[in-house]
């Protein structure tokens, strides 16, 4: 019974995605015994910790079978935006900053849900047109000018320094866990939850399964359109926040640390057992795809190689994996003489 | 059928020459506008040849989006296309042409380079899509990150410069004029478009993008059709590729990163459906122009490229929202509502 | 209860009424409006005028979730369920939105659904997908859904297409033992059909209106025809007098693993064999075998005697082999494309010289043509297909395959859809064809359209031949009861 559970599991897309992050841990750590320690982990956790939240938010689209690409642009608006207003007012508190990039998001969220619901637009088109709008409005608002670490408002980049716990090395230095993962444990959770054990969240599910039940079965699809784009909106907020806290500072039109993310994070999705075309996808499975593409990411130069390589191995994995999981299924569809779309 | 009752609104509306109509009537708009605003900076024969140098890359790119679009596709990787093509075309260059070798010879062979490496990136797209079965947006998203990542592996992020006087010499050339860049744009143009409306080849892209599955169950070899269309789309982004590398004198990957979005913008712009199956290079062509002419408007205005960008933005959604419109009224002239639905239940 | 109409368009002065623990027949052809009328009641459609009385409270129009509330409960077709998620969900969920739950207790949405499959003496694993069960076990699920929200009154759209007989059988003793708790069960269908022989009544709609209704002992095929088209209609029967008995196409112990096993038969000039069997017989996966797209295991395709194995439609279309799918929608044509383009798609490469260059003139005289030989009601080539009724598209799509100029036309279900003057007419075009020589393979499961048209038939169930008629059985008398006997046969 209980080895058949495993086996589903690891026949599962999620499942063999872990298997090579385990197989590929296991490389690294022996081409290089410096990669096994501690240290590294906890860094790790605290540098994609925004990319998680952000893949929270992408889930929802996904599983209604939309996709988004203007979240990125969101987060940095919001993030910025409320780092310009903590530091026009002053009002040093953290709870403010968030409370100020999550309005933000929310906003901006709902003007993504209204364009898509009521205009019927493709969610791709749609999103890729309020990206630019989102800039344009953040722009003419608060303006562009970057602001650099010397005039961050001391209260991101505390929250950036600040650790759960620390335990020093050998060599004298420090360690720990960011804070960061108060807020990805609370939104991953909340996600799950709302995923799983409201009426909301099922009513997302059952959009990307089929749109025509969900208006039949009596979902208010304008109320799901919405709080999808809102929930992606006010995680993007956060994500932005914490990804500001993080580097310690922020140039909007330049910074390159969440624009052009928005594709990859998209992707490791999938590449994680999420369906693009909606219905199918768990959190676990976002964790796990992301893990993989931050572990390219990061952990090239401990095999010796400079981060340029990144998008070769990340590129090459989506490759391989998307052909694995599409040949099964184009398989199947042959078996079963399914032609349509 | 209602006989004699559909006006010439209607009708117009009907037709796909609609969005063509209204292309031509904001371009000459836009032109008389920016005329009048600008005055001699804008009417300048150096401003038109200006933005002759600058159409080419942009507008190959938007032909080869519009090509995948019109197929119900999409080509995500055209600009990672267009950056790698341009490095190994750098690359050969500067290895013929460094130790004293010939720098036409030199020059050639890295133009062929380009090409077959865009055409070789376009050929890879069509096998994951026909023969692997990803989704276009899928694999073009996935290849996208492997060509820039081959082209950031190979170069390390840094800039392939020092190549012979007379490879720029060639991106400045001029006939009459006109650029020689823009010339090649045109012709390149004028035979897709010749090739979408007049060949076999043409029709079977229009009919492959308006049903896949009716398609196939016509006949119609589906696999080669991918395969051709993807790597045409890879050979303009090698073209594309070059005149960028040939414009700025170097290669890097991240050059023309923006273009991405432009190119579906114009594609929608021009009336390529985004589900494949309709749509005109004429379009796709005024609206390149238009797209042009705004952009060098801005620019002589002093306007912020972000600021550009919001207004691509505006544009695209508002184009969007007009096309539902124009949808939902065609439908109200269609027969009675209820027969048409009830022909769409399912057979099983 | 009382629902009466007085709307334009699609339904006219429709008065309509189902008393409590009755079973209703609706039935009409495609466009006579029943559709329309159900989503009506169900709150879809509002009506442009007139009223709905349910449970004597009257409404000038319901939305979906009065009509729900009032117990009214509609069985789509396509049975809008949802594929990924589990049997237990898809039951239950209906129930948790019209409680306007917010929160998910996973615990009573398994009590709720296996209290309904209780109800109807059905056990299904409650964990499992959809996706993963038989079209009847889905039908179950979507009846389920429906008594879980105390439905009174359930409307149940073509129902049977998808069953076998035993599953048929299943389904009425449940809507019967519903019918004895005092649930109203309405069918809707387009034929003469076996849930009328458990029905109370059987009302008859036209082009939008009511006919009548009728004792279902009274309901014959004859009248119900008679009925449903307002004229009497006796459809042309086929005799094959071509006199060369060379086989065209010969298939011999042909075997696709899991959809069919063994078939054998032979189709010559003139001869317009019939395919028939219930849904899952495996008629449609042998015709799309003889068209490449369904990958053979064993056996032979011999067509004029060459060995043939076809890996896709070219390879057929260009040896003669065509096939005019199942689906008209989604397979059949391009809803938003010209007829021009429509029947030109399979024959392009002739439309165009050596240079690939398309004969846009010759592309026209052949829809004309095509428009005028098939009689294609239309206001000229360029219209697009979505502009055409059901009928008329389904002219054009056997126009574009008889272009092709086939030895051998497969033509699965070709009248699915299309209204009896139509039918009448693609009957004779299909026999018109085959006189002049085609080799004809009719996949249909409509019994009289098999009688009208074919020469030779062979039955199928489960993947297997279970029965060979000539033409002499053919015409016997009781030839539908040893059709239906072989179809129903173990």
């Amino acid at each position: 019974m209980k080895s058949n559970a495993i086996k589903k599991f690891f026949s599962k897309t999620e499942g063999y995605i872990l298997l090579i992050v385990i197989v590929y841990c296991i490389i690294v750590a022996a081409v290089n015994p410096n990669f096994m320690t501690p240290g590294n982990f906890l860094d790790l956790i605290r540098s994609s910790s925004w990319y998680w939240i952000l893949g929270f938010g992408v889930l929802l689209v996904l599983l209604s079978g939309g996709i988004d690409v203007s979240y990125t642009a969101i987060a940095i608006c919001s993030g910025y935006v409320s780092a310009c207003v903590i530091q026009r007012t002053g009002i040093e508190n953290l709870a403010f900053a968030f409370f100020i990039a999550i309005l933000i998001g929310l906003w901006f969220g709902a003007i993504n849900g209204f364009l898509i619901h009521y205009f019927r637009l493709p969610t791709l088109i749609a999103t890729l047109g309020t990206k630019t709008i989102f800039i344009g409005i953040m722009a003419a608002l608060v303006g562009v000018e970057a602001i650099n670490t010397d005039h961050l408002p001391a209260v991101f980049k505390d929250f950036g320094l600040a650790k759960l716990f620390t335990v020093p090395t050998e060599t004298g230095a420090e360690y720990g866990l960011s804070v960061f993962f108060i807020p990805l444990v609370i939104l991953g959770i909340l996600t799950w939850f709302i995923l799983y054990r409201t009426q909301i969240g099922r009513s997302v599910v059952a959009l990307g399964n089929s749109e025509v039940s969900a208006e039949r079965a009596g979902y208010n699809l304008f109320k799901t359109r919405m709080f999808i784009y809102m929930y992606v909106g006010a995680l993007a907020a956060v994500a932005g926040v914490i990804a500001i806290s993080d580097v310690a500072w922020i140039a909007p039109l330049s910074s390159t640390m969440i624009r052009g993310t928005e594709l990859t994070i998209i992707a490791a999705l999938i590449i994680g057992g999420v369906k693009l075309t909606g219905g199918e996808g768990t959190v676990f499975a976002s964790i796990i795809g992301l893990l993989l593409v931050r572990l390219f990411e990061t952990t090239l130069i401990f095999l010796g190689l400079t981060s340029s390589w990144q998008n070769f191995f990340t590129g090459l994995v989506f490759v391989a994996s998307l052909s694995v999981t599409s040949l099964q299924r184009a398989r199947k569809r042959r078996r079963m003489l399914l032609f349509e779309e | 059928m209602k006989k004699g009752i559909n006006s010439f609104g209607d009708r117009l509306l009907q037709s796909e020459d609609v969005n063509v109509l209204i292309l031509t009537i904001t371009f000459v708009a836009v032109l008389v506008v920016l005329s009048i605003v600008l005055g001699g900076t804008f009417l300048s024969a150096a401003n038109f040849q200006s933005m002759g140098f600058q159409i080419p890359e942009f507008g190959l790119l938007s032909l080869a989006m519009s090509l995948c679009m019109l197929a119900g596709g999409i080509d995500l990787s055209i600009v990672g296309n267009a950056n790698l093509s341009s490095v190994l075309a750098a690359y050969t260059l500067l290895a013929l042409s460094e130790n004293g070798g010939n720098p036409i010879i030199a020059i050639i062979v890295a133009i062929v380079v380009g090409l077959v490496v865009g055409v070789g990136c376009g050929l890879l797209n069509g096998l994951l899509i026909a023969k692997v079965s990803i989704l276009p947006i899928l694999a073009t998203l996935s290849t996208m990150i492997l060509y820039d990542g081959i082209a950031m592996a190979l170069t390390d992020g840094k800039t392939v410069l020092g190549f012979p006087l007379e490879f720029s010499k060639m991106a400045i050339a001029k006939a009459g004029g006109i650029p020689g860049v823009f010339i090649v744009f045109v012709v390149v143009a004028i035979i897709i478009s010749l090739v979408l409306t007049r060949t076999f080849f043409g029709k079977n892209i229009y009919l492959y993008g308006a049903n896949k599955t009716v398609s196939l169950f016509s006949g119609i070899r589906v696999n080669s059709l991918i395969l051709k269309t993807y790597a045409i789309s890879g050979l303009f982004a090698g073209i594309a590729g070059l005149m960028l590398m040939a414009r700025v004198n170097s290669a890097k990957v991240g050059y023309g990163d923006t273009y991405l979005l432009q190119t579906m913008l114009v594609s929608i712009l021009g009336g390529v459906s985004p589900t494949g199956g309709k749509g005109k290079v004429l379009g796709v062509f005024l609206g390149i122009l238009v797209l042009q002419m705004l952009q060098s408007g801005f620019t002589l205005l002093g306007v912020e490229p972000y600021f550009r960008n919001f207004i691509w933005g505006v544009v695209l959604i508002g184009v969007m929202i007009a096309n539902f419109y124009i949808e939902r009224s065609k439908k109200k002239i269609k027969r009675p509502k209820a027969t048409a639905k009830e022909a769409q239940q399912p057979v099983a | 209860m009382y629902k009466s109409f007085g709307a334009v368009q699609a339904l006219k002065n429709v008065s309509f009424e189902v008393a409590p623990a009755e079973i209703h027949c609706l039935v009409g052809e495609n466009g006579s409006g029943k559709s329309t009328f159900v989503k009506t009641v169900a709150g879809v459609h509002p009506p442009d005028s007139g009223e709905i009385i349910l449970n004597g409270n009257s409404y000038p129009k319901v939305n979906v979730r009065e009509a729900i509330k009032e117990g009214i409960q509609v069985i789509y077709q396509d049975l809008s369920l949802f594929p990924s998620m589990t049997v237990a969900e898809n039951i239950a969920t209906n129930r948790m939105i019209a409680e306007n739950r917010r929160f998910i207790n996973w615990k009573e949405i398994r009590e709720i659904a296996a209290k309904q499959l209780e109800r109807i003496g059905v056990s299904l694993d409650l964990d499992e997908a959809v996706e993963n069960l038989s079209v009847a076990n889905r039908q179950l699920v979507a009846i389920c859904r429906a008594l879980s929200l105390d439905a009174k009154l359930i409307f149940m759209d073509e129902p049977t297409t998808a069953l076998t007989k035993t599953e048929v059988d299943r389904l009425l003793n449940i809507v019967l033992d519903l019918k004895s708790k005092g649930i109203s069960v309405v069918f809707i269908s387009h034929k003469l059909d076996e849930v009328m022989e458990v029905a109370d009544l059987v009302s008859i709609f036209r082009d939008g209106e009511k006919v009548g209704d009728f004792p279902s002992s009274e309901v014959n095929e004859k009248m119900l025809v008679y009925h449903m088209t307002g004229r009497k209609v006796e459809y042309p029967r086929y005799n094959r007098t071509y006199k060369d008995d060379t086989p065209v196409l010969e298939v011999k112990n042909l075997t696709s693993n899991g959809k069919y096993e063994d078939v054998s038969f032979t189709v010559r000039k003139g001869d317009i064999l019939g395919l028939t069997g219930l849904l899952g017989a495996g008629r449609t996966e042998l015709a799309l075998t003889l068209f490449g797209l369904n990958p053979q295991d064993s056996g032979k395709i011999i067509l004029e005697g060459k060995e043939r194995k076809f890996t896709t439609p070219y390879q057929a279309i260009k040896s003669g082999i065509s096939l005019v799918p199942e689906n008209r929608q989604t397979q059949g044509c391009y809803m938003n494309k010209s007829i021009t383009d429509n029947v030109a798609a399979p024959i392009l490469d002739r439309m165009a010289n050596g240079g690939g260059v398309l004969n846009v003139n010759k592309m026209k005289e052949h829809a004309e043509d095509t428009v005028k030989t098939l009689r294609v009601v239309t206001a000229g080539i360029s219209t697009e297909l979505q502009n055409l009724s059901g009928g008329n598209q389904q002219k054009v799509v056997l126009g574009k395959w008889i272009g092709t100029n086939p030895k051998v036309l497969i033509l699965d279900s070709p009248t699915v859809g299309v209204d009896v003057g139509s039918k009448e007419e693609i009957y004779q075009h299909i026999q018109k064809f085959a006189a002049q020589g085609t080799a004809v393979i009719l996949i249909s499961d409509e019994i009289p359209e098999i009688l009208a048209n074919c020469n030779k038939l062979i039955v199928m169930k489960k993947g297997k031949v279970v029965g060979r008629l000539e033409s002499d059985d053919l015409n016997v008398a009781d030839v539908r009861d040893r059709i239906h006997a072989l179809m129903d046969s173990n």
